[in-house]
């Protein structure tokens, strides 16, 4: 939608309700919503800045959670977005266990589950997702990936030789597997898709991933899926849909995450597939939304995205927190992720679609290590290197010079 | 200038940069107390958004891991290191 045009009375309020001094309450306080913040100070921003936050903790990164926070002896304080000295430098009202309930558009409030009410001049909307539940484990005890508490549960239950049911073969589901495996438990994970994760990283390097996780001795059982289960003894019994059983010491299921957005129920905002904005990550007059919640018009693809990596949270928070001064520009962003499974870092520039055409290129000096290019006629939309972070540099240059065009335009 | 905090006092440390016995008169930037960076390598994640942000402080090794070029670099490189922490998606750099 384009900028609108202010009537004098609202032109009046404007210059405190935007720009640097205005009120900015941030809903989520993780990646995405502290990203905002902390570039809202760093670009002078001196009105009050809240971040409002589910979690108890201050804001802390996901990603550790399935890897070295497991693997590597990492405490908790390691996980921190911000040292204690550094969030105090960012003079941020920090709301922790707080939980938004209801969001108010005419009146600029946001009401939490305690009947507290924050004003605000400018809202970002950054409250990430929550994992998805399987209907048949309904009833039986299980494990999920998104929290430092679902972190400590599965810290808890891998031992060597405990047994570790997975239930999806994602990148957080494998990525879990290859932590239990490291730490000595019996993996197998029970996946529907015969081939996992090849309409996100192509099929060759998904089924290259998948052979990693079979070398080191995960059971990887691709085509069935959980019917159901019961306790039984000290353990859970797997009921598979090709009628084996599978008994597990913990079950850890990881079969993906919905957007958070039941507080913003009653919004009026479009709420189908996360929080829908424009193209400037707008999603109202003075509402901003940023990270896995957020579903916005890029228009460099021309298509509507909602993307679930770390550095998107990062970007989009920084973008909205210049939109929020009022440096409006598309944001065009390339997609980039990584994951780490064993000694293998993947890692994605671009987007990856069926039917683009894979050139290797060759890397003579690093054995193992590999970069496929993913083309559209001349076009590269999307590289991917496994193990070679490095040599991804010049590909995600020329993925990002692609919209160059598209940034510019305000 | 002796009562210089360590960033300059140690910089002029003839021991350690014997060159700077030859040129006494210390450059202007190392006037101003510098910034103390650091960074915790095992978060890394590979990414390059420090070395976009802060070229001349923050290298990336064959493991595209980050290389602290400048561990005290001059006060003027201050907005870059900010921006190279704040496109850090790991929380790796840490600013004193
Ligand atoms: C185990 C794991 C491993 C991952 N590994 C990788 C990886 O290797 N690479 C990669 O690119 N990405 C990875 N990711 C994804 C990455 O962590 C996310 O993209 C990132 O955390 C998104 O940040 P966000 O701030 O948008 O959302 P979130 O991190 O989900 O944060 C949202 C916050 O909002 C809070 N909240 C929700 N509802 C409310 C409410 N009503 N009121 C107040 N607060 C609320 C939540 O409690 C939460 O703290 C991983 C994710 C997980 C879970
Ligand atoms: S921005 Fe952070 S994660 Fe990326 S290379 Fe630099 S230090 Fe590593």
């Amino acid at each position: 939608m384009p900028a609108r045009q202010p009537s004098s009375a609202w032109a009046e309020d404007v210059r405190v309700s935007h720009g640097k001094g205005a009120r900015v309450l941030v809903v989520g306080a993780s990646a995405a919503g502290f990203s905002a913040a902390a570039a809202l100070r760093r670009r002078g921003h001196h009105g009050p800045i809240t971040l409002l936050g589910a979690e108890r903790h201050p804001p802390y990164d996901r990603p550790p959670l399935s890897k070295q926070y497991q693997t590597h002896g990492w405490d908790a304080e390691r996980l921190g977005l911000a040292t204690r000295e550094r969030l105090a430098g960012l003079d941020l009202e920090l709301r922790l266990g707080v939980r938004a309930a209801a969001l108010d558009l005419s009146e600029r409030v946001v009401e939490d589950d305690d009947g507290g009410r924050h004003r605000y001049d400018q809202l970002v909307i950054a409250t990430g997702l929550v994992p998805r539940r399987l209907a048949a484990l309904a009833g039986v005890p299980t494990l999920e990936l998104r929290t430092l508490e679902d972190a400590d549960r599965l810290k808890a239950a891998l031992r060597p030789g405990s047994r570790l049911a997975v239930v999806g073969a994602g990148f957080v589901g494998l990525e879990g597997a290859a932590t239990a495996r490291r730490l000595g438990a019996d993996v197998t994970v029970v996946e529907p898709v015969a081939h996992p994760l090849a309409d996100r990283i192509g099929s060759r390097a998904a089924t290259r991933l998948c052979r990693l996780h079979e070398a080191n001795g995960v059971d990887l059982r691709c085509g069935s899926s959980v019917a159901g289960g019961r306790v039984d003894g000290d353990g859970t019994v797997l009921e598979l849909s090709d009628g084996t059983e599978l008994l597990a010491d913990a079950v850890l299921v990881a079969v993906g995450a919905s957007p958070s957005t039941g507080w913003l129920r009653d919004s009026g905002l479009d709420i189908i597939d996360g929080v829908r904005c424009d193209e400037y990550s707008r999603v109202a007059e003075s509402v901003w939304a940023a990270g896995d919640v957020a579903r916005w018009r890029h228009i460099g693809y021309g298509e509507w995205l909602r993307v679930e990596h770390r550095t998107n949270a990062t970007e989009q928070g920084q973008q909205v927190a210049a939109g929020i001064h009022g440096e409006l520009t598309p944001y065009v962003p390339v997609p980039f992720f990584w994951t780490d499974h064993y000694d293998v870092r993947v890692q994605l520039a671009g987007r990856y679609r069926d039917g683009l055409t894979e050139t290797d290129v060759e890397l003579p000096d690093r054995p193992g290590a590999s970069v496929t290019l993913f083309h559209a006629g001349d076009e590269l939309r999307a590289a991917l290197a496994w193990n070679a972070p490095k040599e991804l540099h010049r590909y995600r240059r020329e993925l990002l010079a692609r919209f160059a065009m598209e940034r510019s335009v305000a | 200038m002796g009562d210089q905090p360590d960033g300059a006092g140690r910089v002029r440390d003839p021991a350690a940069t014997p060159e700077l016995t030859v040129v006494p008169a210390p450059p202007a930037a190392r006037d101003v107390e510098n910034m103390k960076v650091s960074i915790d390598k095992d978060k890394c994640i590979a990414s390059g958004g420090c070395v976009f942000a802060a070229p001349e402080v923050f290298d990336q090794d064959d493991d595209g891991i980050v290389v602290l070029l400048d561990g005290n670099p001059p006060e003027n490189q201050r907005p870059r290191v900010t921006e190279a922490i704040d496109a850090c998606p790991a929380a790796v750099i840490g600013l004193g």
